[in-house]
């Protein structure tokens, strides 16, 4: 009797848990097809995922949960969702409200990203989307040292099967890696690879958080570029030109590079030594750039070429020493472009600053971005409005003339990869009667000089009266 | 974006060359409503102005000096000694300004 009163309380407890978790976790949504297409072919590494969901549920959904593995979750530079509306010829893309969530049940850690559906997904409605995601500092480099004449090879950790808190009934993973080489792929089947590519799929029906973890060990020699940090610094001048100035510290994030540095290899057999280091890199600057230095704690760096054109312009530039793996470069670049190109008038009176956030250095890695927008003497209420989370801040900077000083609007960013260059905008009040406060300091200067002077002729000095 | 772009060059051969105008159009109409702001003053004419300016204001400097060096105290007026000092430091003033711009020196 006690025994079966103790098995119907289990049971009975057993129902009720099951109950609230099934509560707790929403499963009116499932994803009919997931196809996720990972290039690995930068260490950039960005996935393409495409979601068929459909709402099996009885109440319209308005948004839904992309989930991560906690090791993805920190490493994530970007996460954007497009919905696609038409079919074949006549699609269209639209832009969906991507926001990082926490969930109180998140098994293993997991973070969650909430999109938001441009309107609400009715019952037994389906609906594709397209996320874009870009992970940092995922390869591994294995072996974790090399010699000058060896290749880089490294590690890719991820799941097979794609990890979502819904059902997916069907679904299929590709890897594309930069050659043919890849050492080896865990196998879970069906898995096969050709050439450049290998397919994991497709699977049928997965559990909600299902998550098969798989490593990749391949060959990658693309340059390993890694700004540790990149102070930017945009001074505005209202009499014509906007200066720009970057500190870089640069260092190749790859394989370390063990033993010696032979110059005579380096040279003589370029095609086979250093296959992972790199030595050139690429800026993009904006078009009319006038002015260009680079240079570093030594001096002027003459390796450098400039190539203006209406879009845009590059600059081509070297360190003094190729880059291997853990190695550093340290230097300035710095530039002026055209004031009425990037500052304009609001209509609601204020003035604007419109420029791009971001490295121009190309497939770059940033782990700490400063930009600080040098505001002129006398503007006030500074605001910042940028497309991402930024820590925003304000200092004082003294310059040129200057008597209170200028405000500078300091935007701080972690993690950041090439495809945050998008436009941003700073927003101030300037009455342009301030302009004079500059000139009318020289002006008293100089009539100070004459003042002395007159005062000088003037004064009698003399102790006798003539 | 470049997909995009090459996309629409394709449908637009098979359009008529005045709607390819309309279209280019109107991209340009929509990048000029936000109204730029530029220097009260042309930048490229910054040294000759500076020229200009700093030469008139060292003339009456000149003019300043030769005043004081050459009258007695009994004859000098101290109206015409300030108003040759305000003027000269005034174009010294602006003249020095214009100098810093067109040195590269936007202040």
């Amino acid at each position: 009797m006690a025994a079966r009163n103790w098995i119907f309380a289990v049971a009975v407890a057993v129902a009720v848990f099951l109950s609230l978790s099934t509560f707790s976790s929403a499963q009116d949504l499932q994803i009919v097809n997931a196809e996720r297409r990972i290039d690995l072919s930068s260490h950039i590494v960005k996935a393409f995922l495409t979601l068929k969901v459909e709402n099996i549920g009885k109440d319209p959904a308005a948004d839904m949960l992309l989930a991560f593995p906690p090791t993805q979750i920190k490493n994530l530079a970007m996460v954007q969702a497009l919905a696609v509306m038409g079919k074949k010829k006549k699609k269209t893309y639209l832009p969906l409200d991507v926001k990082p969530t926490e969930q109180p049940d998140a098994p293993n850690d997991a973070g969650y990203f909430l999109v938001s559906f441009a309107t609400p997904l009715g019952p037994g409605e389906t609906v594709t989307l397209e996320v874009l995601y870009i992970l940092t500092h995922s390869l591994e480099p294995f072996p974790v040292e090399i010699t000058q004449s060896e290749s880089q090879l490294v590690y890719y950790h991820d799941s097979a099967v794609v990890l979502s808190p819904y059902h997916v009934k069907q679904q299929t993973t590709f890897f594309k890696t930069p050659s043919t080489r890849v050492e080896s792929f865990t196998s879970v089947e069906p898995a096969n690879r050709a050439g450049k590519e290998i397919k994991y799929g497709p699977y049928e029906d997965r559990a909600p958080y299902s998550y098969a973890p798989v490593i990749v060990h391949f060959e990658n020699n693309s340059p390993f570029a890694v700004v540790e940090e990149l102070v930017r610094e945009i001074e505005i001048s209202h009499w014509g030109s906007l200066q720009i100035t970057e500190n870089y510290r640069l260092t190749h994030g790859g394989a370390r590079h063990k033993g010696v540095f032979s110059r005579v290899e380096y040279q003589s057999r370029r095609s086979i030594t250093g296959s992972s280091s790199f030595n050139a890199l690429l800026a993009v600057l904006p078009p009319r750039v006038n002015s260009v230095y680079y240079r570093d704690d030594i001096g002027n760096i003459s390796t450098s070429h400039l190539r203006t054109g209406f879009k845009k312009s590059e600059l081509e530039f070297e360190p003094r020493y190729p880059l291997f793996g853990g190695w550093r470069a340290t230097f300035v670049i710095g530039y002026r472009v055209p004031l009425e190109d990037y500052l304009f008038e609001a209509p609601d009176g204020r003035r604007y600053l419109n420029f791009t956030f971001g490295c121009p250095l190309v497939e770059t890695i940033v782990n700490k971005l400063t930009l600080k927008v040098v505001l002129p003497e006398g503007s006030k209420d500074p605001s910042a409005v940028l497309p991402f989370t930024v820590n925003q801040d304000l200092q004082v900077k003294y310059s040129y003339l200057d008597i209170v000083g200028r405000t500078v609007v300091v935007l701080q960013k972690d993690n950041v990869v090439p495809t945050h260059n998008v436009p941003f905008q700073v927003y101030y009040t300037f009455k342009p009667i301030y302009m004079l406060a500059e000139p009318l300091m020289l002006v008293s200067a100089f009539f100070f000089v004459f003042v002395t002077s007159l005062a000088y002729v003037h004064i009698d000095l003399n102790i006798v009266k003539k | 974006s470049d997909a995009i772009q090459t996309g629409s060059f394709k449908i637009d051969s098979h359009r008529s060359a005045r709607s390819k105008r309309r279209r280019r159009d109107l991209s340009v109409a929509k990048m000029e409503t936000a109204k730029p702001i530029g220097s009260p003053i042309p930048v490229a004419i910054y040294p000759t102005l500076s020229v200009f300016t700093l030469a008139i204001g060292l003339v009456i400097t000149a003019f300043f000096f030769i005043y004081e060096a050459t009258s007695s105290r009994k004859n000098r007026s101290l109206g015409m000694e300030l108003a040759s000092a305000t003027v000269a430091s005034v174009f010294l003033g602006f003249g020095s300004l214009f100098l810093l711009l067109a040195s590269g020196v936007y202040v």
